[in-house]
């Protein structure tokens, strides 16, 4: 009993860094109709962002606090970077073929990771973590690393900002109508291409705090951490549903679960192969996903 | 008086992928008049509405107001002073009868609330409720409301009483005999009676073009009526 | 093109150009291990050197893998994020009958062909019932299948080392650092067969039908073609070349390595195929031997004294060659989206222009 409440508690975990990804993937997808790899490696650039603010916080004076501003640093890190390469990369590229803005972000992806391994090399780099991030609480018969809870509670704490900004702002509103149908929202006068730039901001930004707490997570940043888990998100992506936030929250948990009580119960890999293939089941069965909103898929 | 015409087509293309829907669409709209767009099924008059508002591929001379748009992006376009009311009603139907309306909002003109509601009392009502919650009728009320909210120089609307219930198409037409009042109009309407109700100006589409251009009194011809629109032509003057 | 001055000689001229210049430049190609001339550091050693060699069998089978996923995408438009998946199948069926049984090279080779053919028709049967991004998504899927059992050693399929090839069980030509130079020429006859291969079947009715589905699916779909098996036939005939590509790539390194089930390498032909100018053939072979050079060389070079100690703004691009490769990537598809080769065609096209506009009387009209 007490090891399923410790993989509940870290398949909620993962959950939560794949929803963090997977929620800016959503919108984006939803939004803009473009499938962005380059938030995979925003996630990687932030992770180093909270690795070396960590770093050069040193050993002593360990409160808590720089926790918190590793991960505020990291995602203004990932707002400002999805904000230029929106501005900058993805603007000119309106007119034409999502498939080009496609190919971009990938281009992207392989800049950027390529550029951390320059700089840093391929080698893992340890994070520095407060002692008490590490230790566990007891809980239920079970002893919860506490790094758990705060990746949990930060992702709820996401998800209901998010919430908040579709619900009750106008931008917000725009996004979920353009998500529906993004013709009529120009036909309405208004210009869909300022919620694009939000959009994928936002999604930087929710990049940047999971790189920040999967550097926790893991303990150590390597260029390809990246890559660790956008499959993952592309998974919660696609079961979730594109273009729907709560239904990417759904799928997270989901894949979160699945994958690390298979990995435990049937065997190594099983999780990730089980998940994996539900993504390729949902795609051909129903696309969209559980709650997909989006007018279309392909 | 004659004002100049809100709204000018010389020549119009379009394209949706390689299909040539439009091969030279000209029309004028009168101002403070109805224009009615007629023509069969798949003759162009859905995709002359969004060459107008630049929704699809166009290539030509479209002037509104005296000034050329046809380069000019879609949301700009509506900017002017332009309301779209589409086929389908495509409101968006997991937002709210207010935000749809609050969405319509422009920022440069007076919304008219008051107006609003009191045309379509049902959607104060129903302000919370999910748009796509509600029958196509009140859709349709819904998608015309967001048209009237803000002050516009022209209205396009598109087949606004296709698949509604008698009863509510006679609603429907009152809503348009105000509109009418207060805003140029261009239509497309497949049922006649309608169109006899509310033209002051004729269009007549076919295969991507204009065939015929004329006043209300054409609509009374019906040998020439079923000649251009087939047999839809008969049966509708109810 | 028609001009006052095109002549059927002409015309024959340059119909032949083409076919002439591949011939010429597959014999250089066949000279090359017996050609001991120095290399300025493309290469590890002189051009006919072992380790040269091996470099260059290794580009070489990347050029040919690379021309097989121009099919699918630059020919088809089908965006594959998997199509390195069936380069492993063959390679890992090859490697993993090789060394878990002893059944023999010849028998090695057959299951390596048979794995290919039956995971393409499998998985691209299955991956076309979904379009568009959809697609890309199941063959992101299946191949991250392939490589989460690949890496966790599935069926034995060796894990994170991967499988080295057990040389006993190899034919004595491909063993040893002196026959380098066979599998050089395996490499190169691969490249060869598959290039041909691809030309020809391109130019066949159903290599149109393939370039007319990425065109206008819809319209092609109104005129009662079966689409479905048009992009299945593109994709099967390329996923087994795939797989051929990827027996010849096992036997060149001498082990199946875990890394070409990655995401990464499958990504990477996209980066090569829009380098070099999809849809064409030419183009692939480029971007490939291009993108493949500088991955293999670039660090080598980079870590050379001279390079080593330059500011970390000229030396880190040097020695990452996915940056250089990614930026020049991103500036392609702006401002040269028909690729290397694309941009060569339109500079002709634009010189045979101007020579017609110069010969020609002012009243002729063109075409």
């Amino acid at each position: 009993m007490d090891s399923a409440l410790l993989l509940g508690f870290t398949g909620l975990s993962v959950g939560a860094l794949y929803f963090l990804l997977a929620s800016g993937l959503s919108l984006v997808f939803g939004l803009m109709h473009v499938l962005s790899f380059a938030h995979g490696a925003y996630l990687s650039v932030c992770a180093y962002a909270a690795w070396a603010i960590l770093d050069a916080w040193g050993t002593e004076g360990r409160t808590g606090w720089e926790l918190v501003i590793a991960c505020v640093l990291a995602t203004v890190v990932g707002g400002v970077i999805a904000f230029l390469t929106e501005l900058l990369l993805l603007r000119p590229l309106y007119g034409r073929d999502s498939l080009d803005q496609l190919l971009v972000t990938l281009g992207l992806g392989f800049v950027i990771v390529a550029t951390l391994r320059g700089i840093w090399g391929p080698e893992e780099r340890q994070v520095s973590l407060p002692e008490w991030v590490k230790e566990t609480t007891a809980l239920g018969g079970a002893n919860i690393p506490n790094d758990r809870f705060i990746i949990i509670g930060a992702a709820i704490l996401v998800f209901v900002l998010l919430q908040l900004i579709l619900r009750k702002t106008r931008h917000g509103t725009i996004v979920r109508a353009g998500v529906e149908n993004r013709d009529m929202v120009r036909a309405l006068g208004i210009d869909v291409r300022h919620s694009f730039t939000l959009v994928f901001t936002l999604g930087g930004m929710a990049a940047g705090l999971a790189g920040a707490l999967g550097a926790m997570y893991l303990r150590a940043v390597q260029p390809g951490i990246g890559d660790h888990f956008i499959l993952f998100a592309f998974i919660v992506l696609i079961v979730g549903g594109l273009g729907s936030l709560s239904g990417a929250l759904v799928a997270a948990v989901i894949v979160g679960l699945v994958q690390q009580f298979a990995n435990f119960y049937i065997g190594s890999g099983a999780g990730d192969v089980i998940t994996v293939a539900l993504m390729a089941v949902m795609l051909l069965v129903r696309p969209q996903g559980l709650f997909g909103r989006t007018e279309r898929v392909a | 008086m004659t004002a100049a015409p809100v709204l000018e087509l010389v020549d119009v293309q379009a394209s949706i992928g390689v299909s040539h829907i439009l091969q030279g669409v000209s029309f004028t709209a009168p101002a403070n008049a109805v224009t009615v767009v007629l023509g069969r099924n798949g003759v162009g008059k859905t995709t002359t509405l969004r060459a107008i508002l630049g929704l699809v591929q166009r290539s030509g001379s479209i002037r509104l107001l005296g000034e050329q748009i046809e380069q000019v992006e879609t949301s700009k376009i509506v900017r002017r002073g332009v309301a779209y009311v589409p086929e389908d009603r495509d409101v968006f139907r997991r937002l709210s009868v207010q935000e749809n309306l609050m969405l319509a909002e422009r920022k440069n003109s007076e919304h008219r609330y008051e107006l609003v509601y009191e045309l379509f009392g049902e959607l104060k009502a129903r302000a919370k409720q999910a748009a796509g919650s509600m029958s196509g009728g009140q859709q349709q009320m819904l998608s015309l409301a967001r048209g009237l909210l803000n002050e516009n120089a022209l209205m396009l609307i598109d087949e606004p009483t296709k698949g509604l219930a008698p009863r509510v198409v006679g609603d429907v037409v009152n809503v348009l005999e105000k509109a009418r009042e207060i805003s140029t109009i261009v239509m497309v309407e497949q049922n006649l009676a309608v169109a006899r109700r509310l033209a002051d100006h004729v269009v007549v589409m076919s295969e991507g073009r204009v065939v015929v251009e004329g006043e209300r009194d054409l609509l009374d011809d019906d040998h020439r009526m079923r000649q251009l629109l087939g047999l839809e032509a008969e049966g509708k003057g109810h | 093109m028609s001009t006052a001055i095109d002549t059927p000689v002409r015309r024959t001229r340059r119909r032949l150009v083409g076919p002439i210049v591949a011939i010429v430049i597959a014999a250089l190609l066949f000279i090359v291990p017996f050609l001991n001339v120095p290399t300025f550091g493309i290469l590890p050693n002189n051009l006919n050197r072992p380790g040269s060699l091996q470099v260059l069998a290794v580009v070489l089978t990347i050029c040919a893998l690379a021309v097989t996923f121009d099919i699918v995408f630059g020919y088809t438009g089908l965006l594959s994020f998997g199509h390195a998946m069936f380069f492993t199948l063959g390679g890992y069926g090859f490697a993993m009958t090789l060394k878990l049984t002893d059944l023999g090279f010849g028998v090695a080779v057959l299951v390596g062909i048979l794995a290919s053919i039956v995971g393409a028709v499998f998985v691209n049967a299955i991956a076309l019932r979904a379009t568009g991004v959809a697609f890309s998504m199941v063959t992101l899927a299946v191949a991250q299948l392939i490589n989460i059992m690949i890496s966790r050693n599935y069926f034995g399929s060796g894990g994170e080392e991967g499988l080295t090839l057990p040389f006993q069980a190899m034919p004595t030509f491909f063993i040893g650092i002196r026959n380098t130079q066979n599998l050089y020429w395996l490499a190169l006859a691969l490249l060869i067969i598959v290039v041909a291969l691809a030309l020809w079947v391109t130019s066949t009715r159903l290599g149109h039908s393939w370039k007319a589905v990425r065109e206008n699916e819809l319209r092609m779909k109104v005129m009662g073609v079966n689409t479905y098996l048009t992009k299945l036939s593109a994709t099967v005939i390329a996923s087994v070349l795939a797989g051929a590509c990827g027996i010849v790539y096992v036997i060149v390194l001498g082990t199946a390595e875990p890394k070409i089930s990655g995401l990464l390498f499958s990504l990477s032909l996209i980066v090569m195929v829009v380098l070099g100018g999809r849809g064409r053939i030419w183009g692939a072979v480029l971007g490939a031997a291009l993108y493949t050079l500088l991955e293999q060389r670039l660090p080598t070079v980079a870590a050379l004294p001279a390079i080593a100690d330059l500011p970390a703004v000229f030396r880190i691009p040097l020695s990452e060659p996915q940056l250089l490769l990614g930026i020049a990537f991103i500036i392609f598809i702006y401002a040269l989206p028909g690729g290397i080769t694309g941009g060569i065609r339109s500079a002709i096209d634009k010189r045979t222009a101007r020579r017609q506009a110069i010969g020609r009387p002012a009243t002729t009209t063109t075409k």
